[in-house]
């Protein structure tokens, strides 16, 4: 019977509203009367009565009308998915807000201080050539003047010291610090003027060892940045910083659009969405992503208001404290579970939305008859203008391409 | 100086306002459970009249608690599967608790020389059960004048058989196999009322 209404349900929905909110609506329908079974005398007996006991032309009656009201509330959280996930984003939180927004801009000052010292490190570690050359130099000038000096090392060895602290960083993917290195180079480049090297094996290994480290060190720190800047790039936008992770994701994306094309893509979004129309797949990626965002939001609300409920019946109609503390403390965990991984889904669907603006674009100014770009920069002007005029009523003029019939 | 300002800042970093609020309700609803005034649950069942030891429980037998609290309507469902159709190993006062370590699923039979009776259908445990007194006729003759039923257990399939005492059966009283014996309940389970 389910899969038969199913079938209809599509018929009349699209397969996103049955996904992003029949389903989920369905689903704590049926948990909720399961608790409900469980914990309510009238309830249960409810059910017995009308469901579980009933005659067949019973049964089936009183479970359409239950399909039928859980397909209306569905409809009801389907047209409510905007405003509930604006909510999500720290939206209309008003002084909440406000309380909120110094714990995000701390965060997203950590990540941009961890950026600029780890570019400070990339600075550092240019220099790591003319370490290198240096020691080369050094090697060949201890030859020179003190052939057949073998090198005497002190004990304890500060540089074998140093290797053995950097060496240990290495192995284990961490951080090596450009100051560390360049001072053991220095060291040992100081240390190569005094001898000959084909008689001083230890040392060269030193500096073997110590090449390898640098080697690392070159090749880590821009993946780390480059990891370090996508980080910040899909966690925060350039614009205000939003009360929660959600909102400033959201935000990533219209940076993402100001920061490459110089786009207001709030003001296009519509526009784009309207193109992607005629790319089946785009569209298709692009609604995949955004139901499973609505699913993951929809199950964060329903989550948040069945605790609650469950919270005050189990104060007051069939009072349990350990329930009500279960139901008041575990739901909004649960909630807050859901919110984390609607976040990261958030993530995935900004992708989309960027992926779909680049690959759009031309397409979208086709549409709005606008002449292509030449160019990046010519790029950035015309959609500079699109927006002075759109926002400001700039005078900006574009010639239409093509121009529209007479 | 500087140790007082990374404290501070740790501080800062540590008690965000997203934090505080979430500790803020969490104390609110702490506090909601230790001073709401939760009522007591864990009423028993009780028996609804003297019932002896060996009684067969049923639910007619049994006065349900009254559900209070959410773990009662957990409990008791339980409860009841626990009780019903079990054998009370002592007997019980009107109104009494009949707990679960009340019962046994099979009854205690106090004395070493039990007559089984056979019964064509299960009995309305109400009358017939563990202390109720019968009379055994045989063929419109009254052979057993009052007997003391000790139990009364399932025999296989459909089957059931009263258990009596050795003692207030004679060995003729069930006449020949090809008879059929008859039970008359003369007297329903009472406190005190042993077999004539």
């Amino acid at each position: 019977m389910l899969s038969t209404f199913l079938s209809q349900l599509q018929g009349y929905f699209s397969k996103y509203f049955v996904l992003g909110a029949f389903f989920p609506m369905l689903s704590f329908a049926v948990l909720n009367g399961l608790i409900g079974y469980v914990a309510l005398g009238a309830w249960q007996a409810w059910v017995d009565a009308n469901i579980l006991n009933a005659s067949a032309g019973e049964t089936t009656f009183t479970t359409t009308a239950l399909v039928v009201a859980v397909t209306l509330m569905a409809y009801v959280l389907h047209g409510l998915g905007t405003t509930l996930r604006q909510v999500l984003e720290g939206r209309s939180w008003g002084g909440v807000g406000r309380l909120l927004i110094p714990a995000q801009s701390r965060r997203r000052e950590a990540l941009r201080r961890r950026l600029q010292a780890v570019a400070m490190e990339i600075a550092d570690l240019d220099d790591a050539p003319n370490w290198q050359n240096e020691m080369a130099a050094a090697r060949d000038a201890g030859k020179r003047d003190h052939p057949g000096v073998a090198y005497a090392h002190p004990a304890p060895d500060p540089v074998a010291t140093a290797l053995s602290e950097l060496e240990p960083k290495m192995l284990d993917f961490q951080e090596v610090e450009a100051d560390s290195l360049q001072t053991t180079a220095q060291e040992i480049a100081n240390r190569l003027r005094t001898c000959d090297f084909d008689h001083s094996p230890v040392l060269l290994e030193q500096q073997q060892r110590l090449g390898r480290v640098i080697a690392y060190a070159r090749e880590r720190a821009p993946a780390l940045h480059a990891g370090l800047q996508n980080a910040m790039n899909a966690g925060f936008g350039a614009q205000d910083v939003a009360p929660t992770s959600m909102g400033n994701v959201a935000n990533s994306i219209q940076s993402y659009a100001l920061r490459r094309y110089h786009c207001n893509l709030e003001l296009i979004w519509s526009n784009l969405l309207r193109v992607a129309q005629s790319d089946d797949k785009t569209q298709a990626m692009l609604l995949e992503a955004k139901t499973q965002l609505d699913f993951l939001v929809a199950c964060c609300w329903l989550t948040l208001v069945s605790a609650g409920l469950w919270a005050v019946v189990f104060a007051v109609a069939v009072p349990s404290r350990a329930a009500f503390l279960a139901s008041a403390l575990g739901g909004p965990l649960l909630a807050w579970l859901w919110y984390r991984a609607a976040t990261e889904q958030y993530r995935s669907f900004a992708d989309v939305a960027m992926a779909t603006f680049d690959t759009l674009r031309f397409d979208l100014l086709r549409a709005m008859r606008i002449a292509a770009p030449a160019d990046v920069a010519d790029e950035r002007t015309v959609w500079e203008n699109v927006d002075l005029m759109t926002t400001f009523g700039a005078d900006r003029n574009f010639r239409y391409d093509p121009p529209p019939k007479q | 100086m500087r140790l007082l300002a990374h404290g501070q800042a740790w501080l800062r970093a540590l008690f965000t306002a997203g934090r505080v609020m979430v500790l803020a309700y969490v104390a609110v609803i702490a506090a909601l459970a230790w001073l709401l005034p939760w009522p007591e649950g864990g009423a028993p069942y009780r028996a609804l009249r003297w019932m002896d030891a060996g009684a067969r429980l049923s639910e007619e037998l049994l006065a349900a608690p009254a559900v209070v609290t959410f773990e009662d309507r957990l409990r008791v469902r339980g409860e009841r599967a626990r009780l019903v159709n079990h054998y009370l190993t002592q007997p019980v006062a009107a109104g009494d608790p009949v707990l679960p370590h009340h019962v046994l699923a099979w009854p205690l039979l106090r004395t070493d020389e039990v007559v089984p009776f056979e019964l064509e259908a299960e009995p309305n445990w109400s009358v017939l059960n563990a202390g109720s007194t019968v009379q055994i006729w045989v063929d419109d003759a009254l052979k057993v004048p009052a007997a003391r039923v000790l139990a009364i257990v399932p025999a296989g399939g459909t089957g059931w058989q009263a258990l009596r005492a050795g003692s207030d059966v004679k060995p003729d009283s069930l006449g020949t196999p090809k008879t059929k014996p008859q039970l008359r309940v003369i007297n329903l389970p009472r406190p005190g009322r042993a077999a004539p």
